[in-house]
């Protein structure tokens, strides 16, 4: 009896908790809100633009998931969360999954005919690989807050200038000019302007604890044992990445060590011909038999 | 103006009474600096800083509070990531499947901009007169100058590697560009392995450095060596892994955590109680006895049955009631002392099963089987990073565990024992193999287990000083093997790696700097007197002490030893040309010859001047030591 009052109870609190308050609450209108809606916007648009272009229909399946699931964050960012994890499990989980298998089953015959847009970004590689270096360098030290370590630095040095970096303060005036260029338009006023200039930044997730995941302990990997979850993400990266190095094989790599460098290259993958596999006469296999 | 008066008090503090006034190892909170800064002071004048994670733990805040001070790591993961989607759009085009050059410069780069990153956390240890702590990710991940000075010189030593990488895909042999990135998740969960506070970080992280190890060694598809070598390390990679989880699951059975502050609470209490300064006090007792009277009940059942076997009989109508319950009280006692007993042998047990795990990947003797054929078959570079980044990780590894559990002159004596068996046997295994080696791959595996004995000579004593002499030795090892794998590429022409110790015959008319060199770096590595190794060894048997048994076998060793680098010295110099296969002047990359000069120079800097390496092997171990404030 105990039990079941207990369940009927949290059963209604979690009914109650789905009314109040949603899971990623937002800062209204942060720099961080206004940056990641505007980003998602361009991802979106890019996406919807590829599902027409690639010829590969792997591809273009693999583009519409993503769409999807910005989708289901815009939810999440309208407070409408039951939608979003409905995108994410009905669309993503299981439709999109679907077509791929279905693809995937299928002897498709590619078309060759490169874009204009692939020969551009190989003549200009280079020059594109820096400017995004570039560009994501100074995004990855604007989402660290070095005000934190300025300020230890300030309490805690009393003129012991042998190791005076200033890196960080360099990086926290990046993050003021950031801050200065991305006000937002509709308030134009002074003071306004002060307060984000001297504002502490806010967080763009609040887990809090009234959460229905919190409820449920679910939100302790995420929590309280993040790290685990970031070092485990790691782990199955190195398994991805080792699996294909290790098995993927190549052309031309002989054990000769004088190579040369202008030899045409090429990956070969070991394709799966099913309906070799399924019509194969009995006879086939017996040449295993006769090799006595 | 409050950090100058504390600071003070501090120096008078310890100037008074030549002890700290406080034991931090009793006091947990004050410890746990917390991300941004929130100072308390204490009328004695410690420092406490606070976050605001402490005043309201509801929020947890990305961007904000922890993130900040592993910035650094963080960044790693970027760079692999970039990595990534350059490597896979650039191999095909161009080059045949390798990294190309382009992306290993990059990469070089994009290190020099870490080190800046942790160039910077150190500058605020350095404010701090190197005794600050912060903790993260509740209790998680601890950030020391010791891990910080790990993760500088690691990267110095990833330096190093890349220049042998550099040379050795662009003349020998084919790698792909997976190869880097495979580097750096392996320094990824080396940094987080090191800095951990609590056993799933620590197996997690060991688990992500050796997955990587085994595709490293393996990654040379057209070799069957290279194929063989990474089978072995994996099967023995995955054994040495059991350990660590048996060795875990020991320490939760018996003591029912997997933070190290508790397990260093632990210890010290059990040590206490042996050398009978336990102190009865709350607190102690909750840590030891958590489930106390469930223990009592079971031993005192096991004592009765004892004690009837004697002769007593206590439900004999002769005892009085009173003599009954001080009988009790007594057998109370004995059932303390029995359970204090059992957790001493415990403890100890569960730490040889960690120490095992830790000697398979340092490759100590009874555990070094895998060593030379994995050197001999993984390619070149990984051979170094075995040789330096996994050995250098693992020694950090083994400081910090034996600062936490009060190694330190304690009465641990199984595994002082336990330690002393592993040093006396790799160094006679080590010796023994490397007279008969003609490989110089081998030769070098084996080399570099004897020099693992000398490292392990510190820890067996457990005094201070021989600690301190092990980590300068280690240091020094380091820098040494990161010149002489360097060694193996010089022939350029015949497109060929150096794979017998005969040839470099001859190597004194082919290029006689060179030449230079290698006798500088190999005698220095043998310890002759006026080079830097020989101070080293010295500091590390000063500090032997009463074991005269093991120094006299140590020094036995150490003699023959001599001999077989002094064969190799006497090939580049004074052998006559057997095999007319290599003719010619040898010459060396630009790249290559910068690493061979920076490490010479260093080398003999520091043999006329090593109180520097012994300076910085104090600054390694200031942070770990958690009773000095």
């Amino acid at each position: 009896m105990i039990l079941g009052t207990n369940l009927l109870l949290d059963v209604l609190k979690i009914f109650n908790y789905f009314k109040q308050i949603s899971i990623f609450e937002f800062a209204s209108f942060n720099n961080y809100f206004l940056f990641f809606v505007g980003f998602s916007f361009l991802l979106t648009v890019i996406n919807a633009l590829s599902i027409l272009i690639t010829n590969n229909p792997v591809n273009a399946v693999l583009h519409m998931v993503l769409c999807f699931v910005i989708g289901s964050f815009f939810f999440f960012c309208i407070r409408l969360d039951f939608f979003g994890y409905i995108f994410l499990i009905v669309y993503v989980g299981a439709i999109a999954v679907l077509f791929l298998f279905i693809v995937m089953m299928f002897d498709i015959k590619i078309n060759k005919t490169t874009l204009s847009f692939m020969k551009f970004l190989n003549d200009y590689f280079w020059k594109i690989l820096i400017m995004v270096t570039t560009y994501f360098f100074f995004i990855f030290f604007i989402f660290f807050n070095f005000e934190n370590l300025i300020q230890l630095k300030s309490t805690l040095s009393k003129t012991y200038p042998l190791f005076n970096a200033n890196l960080g303060e360099f990086l926290m005036k990046c993050n003021k000019c950031f801050y200065n260029l991305s006000v937002n338009p509709l308030i134009n006023n002074l003071e306004s302007k002060i307060n984000i200039y001297n504002a502490p930044l806010i967080p763009l997730f609040r887990f809090e604890e009234n959460n229905l995941l919190h409820y449920l302990n679910l939100i302790k990997l995420y929590n309280e044992y993040s790290i685990l979850l970031i070092l485990s993400g790691v782990i199955l990266l190195v398994g991805m990445i080792g699996s294909i190095v290790l098995a993927m094989s190549t052309i031309n790599v002989n054990l000769d060590l004088n190579l040369n460098y202008n030899t045409t290259t090429a990956v070969r993958i070991k394709r799966q011909e099913l309906i070799q596999q399924f019509n194969r006469h009995s006879k086939i296999s017996k040449i295993f038999f006769k090799k006595k | 103006m409050i950090f100058s008066i504390t600071f003070f008090k501090k120096i008078f503090s310890i100037f008074l009474f030549n002890k700290p006034l406080l034991n931090f190892s009793k006091k947990k909170n004050l410890l746990f600096a917390v991300s941004s800064a929130f100072i308390d002071v204490d009328l004695l004048g410690n420092v406490e800083i606070w976050g605001p994670r402490d005043f309201h733990t509801k929020y947890f805040t990305f961007f904000n509070d922890d993130l900040t001070f592993l910035a650094g790591d963080l960044f790693i993961l970027w760079i692999i990531s970039i990595l990534l989607i350059f490597g896979a759009f650039n191999h095909v085009r161009k080059f045949h499947y390798t990294v190309s050059q382009y992306l290993i410069k990059l990469f070089v780069i994009l290190l020099f901009f870490l080190s800046l990153i942790y160039f910077q956390f150190l500058s605020i240890f350095e404010n701090t007169f190197f005794n600050f702590k912060i903790v993260l990710f509740n209790d998680m991940l601890i950030l020391d100058l010791n891990t910080l000075l790990f993760r500088f010189f690691s990267i110095i030593i990833l330096f190093f590697c890349c220049i042998i990488f550099f040379n050795y895909t662009s003349k020998y042999f084919i790698l792909p560009f997976e190869y880097l990135i495979i580097i750096l998740t392996s320094v990824f969960g080396m940094f987080w392995f090191v800095s951990s506070l609590n056993f799933m970080v620590f197996f997690v992280g060991l688990e992500a450095q050796a997955l990587s190890f085994y595709i490293l060694s393996s990654i040379k598809k057209n070799s069957n060596a290279s194929a063989e070598s990474g089978l072995k390390y994996f099967v023995l990679g995955a054994i040495s892994s059991a350990f660590v989880l048996l060795s875990i699951f020991y320490f939760y059975l018996h003591f029912g955590t997997f933070s190290f502050y508790d397990l260093n609470m632990i210890s010290s209490n059990i040590l206490e109680y042996i050398n009978g300064m336990f102190q009865f006090s709350s607190k102690n007792i909750e840590i030891l006895y958590d489930d106390y009277e469930d223990l009592t009940s079971l031993q005192i059942v096991n004592l009765l049955l004892k004690y009837t076997r004697m002769g007593f009989d206590l439900f004999d109508p002769v005892f009085s009631e009173g003599a009954r319950h001080s009988l009790y009280i007594i057998l109370r006692e004995e059932a303390i002392e029995n359970v204090v007993y059992l957790h001493y042998l415990q403890f100890q047990i569960a730490f040889i099963f960690l120490c095992t795990s830790f000697f398979f990947k340092i490759s100590a003797a009874p555990f070094h089987i895998w060593s030379p054929d994995v050197y001999e078959g993984a390619p070149l570079p990984t051979t170094q990073i075995f040789a330096t980044l996994a050995k250098f990780a693992i020694f950090c590894v083994l400081l910090r565990f034996i600062f936490l559990f009060n190694f330190l002159d304690s009465d641990f004596t199984l595994i002082n024992n336990f330690f002393r068996i592993v040093i006396v046997s790799s160094i006679i295994v080590g010796t023994f193999h490397a007279l008969m080696e003609q490989r110089i791959k081998k030769f070098l595996a084996y080399s570099s287990i004897t020099h693992t004995g000398y490292m392990l000579f510190g820890f067996a004593n457990g005094s201070f000083e021989g600690i301190l002499g092990s980590v300068s030795y280690l240091i020094a090892y380091l820098l040494l093997n990161c010149i002489v794998w360097g060694f193996l590429l010089i022939y350029k022409k015949n497109q060929k790696l150096i794979v017998y110790l005969i040839d470099f015959s001859n190597l004194l008319n082919k290029n006689f700097l060179l030449a230079l060199s290698f006798l500088l770096i190999i005698s220095s590595m043998a310890g002759f007197p006026p080079f830097l190794f020989f101070y080293l060894k010295l500091k590390i048997f000063m500090s032997s002490g009463d074991d005269f048994l093991l120094f006299l076998i140590i020094a036995i060793f150490t003699t023959i030893s001599a001999f077989y680098y002094l064969r190799l010295i006497k090939i580049t110099f004074f052998e006559q040309q057997l095999f007319s296969k290599n003719t010619g002047r040898v010459e060396l990359t630009p790249s290559l010859s910068f690493s061979v000069v920076l490490g010479t120079y260093l080398m003999l800097f520091l043999s006329i001047n090593p109180q520097i390496i012994l300076d910085l092997s104090k600054f390694f171990i200031i942070s770990l030591n958690y009773n000095f404030i």
